[in-house]
């Protein structure tokens, strides 16, 4: 039981993770840094992303096509990876929303989740 | 302030198995960002490198993590499982007829129209031959661009031995099942397409190898599939010649043309790549223009 509670664990932090970060490169490319420290600010800290968490999801998401990542100088002349969602990402971030949706909306009709 | 490609470096062993100087710059810069962003927000120095080495739990699982990731090809999409599939079909069906047909007591009234659909399943093949190589090694782009060069030289080459020894022999192309490669016009065709195929391989970044493959490659597999008929010429058919015109094929099919593709292929062979300067993963993308992450 405790090694199928930290599998539905993985998955919904999983299914969490890239919906936070489709969303958040739905509206400007960030890079790596830049994507945690938004989701953690937007979030109050509720959702955070580790070096450890944040890139292989991230490396998954571009193998899936989802997002794209490419070097660029910023204006202080400094390379950093910036990741921008490509249009298959954002296909696929309407659905995942509507899957966290329904999810909550479940949650919530069983155990008043949004009440509590 | 902590060297933090060096630290990633010795924290990460063995290391990611693709990309990982720059999986490797791409992390140091995060602990670098956050580094300085603790120093920022007031934090000491050794409690600020303490807190950003709390990024990382487990430095093994995540290399391990990274690497599968990099290693689990994305199918690219579905329609290249059903193309593969097709491929294959296709293939099997053209080289199944190509056997069938030439039989030696067969006639062919159009020789072009025969090795048409063959020829139409080369690049195909070739496509599904970069695919695979694609999925053992995801991050080579050198095989999405090689590929065209392989498939070019390929159908050149075919075109040429179909095309022109029509033109010049067309007896020989309606009574041999495989037509010489002799004549002259086809041999010069064929030097110009073993430079395209060696030419491009070159543009592609390969090594003086793969360019050398890339460029000889229809007499290489023309000798391939040569060898592996002949068996059955020998066995199975009993044909009292086979080795005899097998010696005679060899060297109009093989020998010959092989050479002319490598004469044209000589002078890419002895050049370095296109791309062989050494440019840090970095700063090759960093020329992008600034515009070109926007949507």
């Amino acid at each position: 039981m405790p090694n199928m509670t930290k599998r539905i664990r993985s998955k919904i932090a999983r299914g969490s993770g890239e919906l936070a970060i489709l969303s958040i490169l739905a509206e400007q490319p960030l890079y790596g840094f830049e994507i945690a420290k938004q989701i953690g600010e937007r979030t109050g800290g509720a959702l955070k992303f580790t070096l450890a968490s944040l890139y292989p999801l991230l490396y998954d998401m571009e193998k899936h096509g989802w997002v794209e990542g490419r070097w660029q100088a910023n204006h202080a002349g400094r390379d950093r990876r910036y990741y921008r969602l490509t249009p298959a990402g954002r296909r696929q971030l309407a659905p995942l929303r509507q899957e966290w949706r329904t999810f909550f909306q479940a949650l919530d009709t069983l155990a008043g989740v949004s009440h509590a | 302030m902590p060297d933090w490609q060096e630290l990633i470096r010795q924290r990460m062993q063995p290391p990611p198995v693709t990309q990982t100087d720059e999986v490797i710059e791409e992390l140091s810069t995060h602990l670098e960002e956050t580094y300085n962003d603790l120093l920022d927000r007031g934090c000491a120095p050794q409690a600020a490198f303490e807190r950003t080495l709390d990024e990382v739990d487990d430095w093994d699982a995540l290399c391990k993590r990274i690497s599968r990731t990099r290693l689990r090809r994305n199918p690219m999409n579905d329609r290249i499982k059903r193309w593969w599939l097709l491929v294959a079909v296709a293939w099997l069906g053209a080289s199944l007829l190509v056997m069938v047909l030439q039989r030696p007591d067969r006639l062919y009234p159009n020789l072009i129209l025969f090795y048409l659909p063959w020829l139409a399943t080369l690049p195909l093949v070739c496509a599904a031959a970069a695919y695979l190589e694609q999925c053992a090694n995801p991050t080579n782009d050198r095989v999405k661009r090689l590929w065209l060069s392989v498939t070019v030289t390929w159908l050149g080459a075919n075109l040429s031995l179909v095309v022109l020894e029509r033109i010049d022999h067309p007896e020989l192309v309606l009574r041999r099942p495989i037509p010489v490669w002799f004549p002259l016009p086809g041999l010069a065709t064929l030097i110009l397409v073993g430079a395209a195929g060696a030419y491009l391989a070159q543009r592609a970044d390969a090594p003086r190898k793969t360019r050398l493959v890339a460029a000889t490659s229809p007499a290489l597999l023309l000798g391939i599939v040569m060898l592996l008929l002949l068996p059955w010429r020998v066995v199975v058919d009993r044909y009292p010649w086979a080795l005899t015109f097998f010696a005679i094929d060899a060297e109009n099919c093989v020998v010959v043309p092989g050479l002319a593709l490598l004469l044209g292929a000589l002078p890419f062979l002895w050049q370095g790549s296109a791309n062989s300067f050494p440019l840090p993963t970095s700063d090759a993308n960093a020329s992008m223009p600034s515009t070109a992450l926007q949507e």
